[in-house]
């Protein structure tokens, strides 16, 4: 059994509730940075290491940051879900009747690297590749054009 | 395992989605939906051996920062027209 992909599950657990019950946005936000954090954890011990790399560059980076940002600009102090406590004990009860479905598979021993991934991206993907930058370049021109400031 | 803990982060985030009323949560739930399908993918790349999983977990990224961009700025117009991010509150004072 390996003990920190479990540890990180059920943190990813807990924070991906918490995103939801969070009273304040802000708070939220922050742990929905907890979730893609242990998604990384659990990238890495996945032997997926550029993988684990990118995410926490590409979404504890950027994302999550704009994501705040948007949260600071229009934070309205509302009510988060509000569900009785006593549901929560049928819920964790549920997660404990899960564990003994645990089945620990072996996974490989194989690690593949960052010049495995170039090298499949930029032969057989190429064409992927290339529509994947031309939708990123649309997505900014058109997230620019409608939070543009127009003239009356 | 990595399994099971991705259909729940699925469904715990449908049923967010499907109570929250802020646009921004909405938001923040379309981003672990996603990443919990990027666990599956990464998973079953390592126990087959195969590289596509990765590959597939690069362009989902691409297709994430593309979405959350769009999104946040579609929010955005959406709170300078109506003053709230409230979907209720929009359905109620829908100006267009």
């Amino acid at each position: 059994m390996d003990f920190i992909l479990l540890i990180f599950s059920i943190i990813a657990i807990f924070s991906a509730i918490s995103v939801f019950f969070m009273k304040d946005l802000f708070k939220a936000a922050l742990m929905l940075g907890v979730v893609l954090i242990s998604v990384a954890v659990i990238y890495a011990k996945l032997m997926a290491t550029f993988i684990a790399i990118l995410q926490v560059l590409v979404y504890s980076g950027g994302i999550l940051i704009m994501i705040l940002f948007a949260v600071i600009l229009m934070r309205t102090w509302e009510e988060g879900i509000t569900v009785k406590k006593i549901y929560l004990i049928p819920a964790t009860l549920f997660l404990v009747f899960l564990v003994p479905l645990i089945n620990l598979g072996a996974v490989m021993q194989k690690e593949f690297t960052v010049t495995d991934l170039g090298n499949e991206l930029f032969s057989r993907y190429i064409i992927h590749f290339e529509i994947a930058g031309l939708l990123l370049l649309l997505a900014m021109v058109g997230s620019v054009f409608v939070a543009k400031r127009w003239k009356e | 395992m990595i399994t099971i803990v991705s259909i729940i982060l699925i469904t715990i985030a449908l049923i967010g989605i499907a109570t929250t009323r802020n646009l921004l949560r909405i938001l923040m739930g379309a981003e672990i939906i996603l990443n919990a399908a990027n666990m599956n993918f990464a998973y079953n790349s390592a126990k087959l051996s195969n590289i596509d999983g990765d590959i597939f977990i690069l362009f989902t990224l691409i297709v994430t920062a593309a979405e959350v961009a769009l999104g946040l700025a579609i929010i955005l117009l959406i709170y300078k027209n109506f003053n709230t991010v409230d979907i209720k509150e929009i359905g109620r004072e829908r100006r267009y």
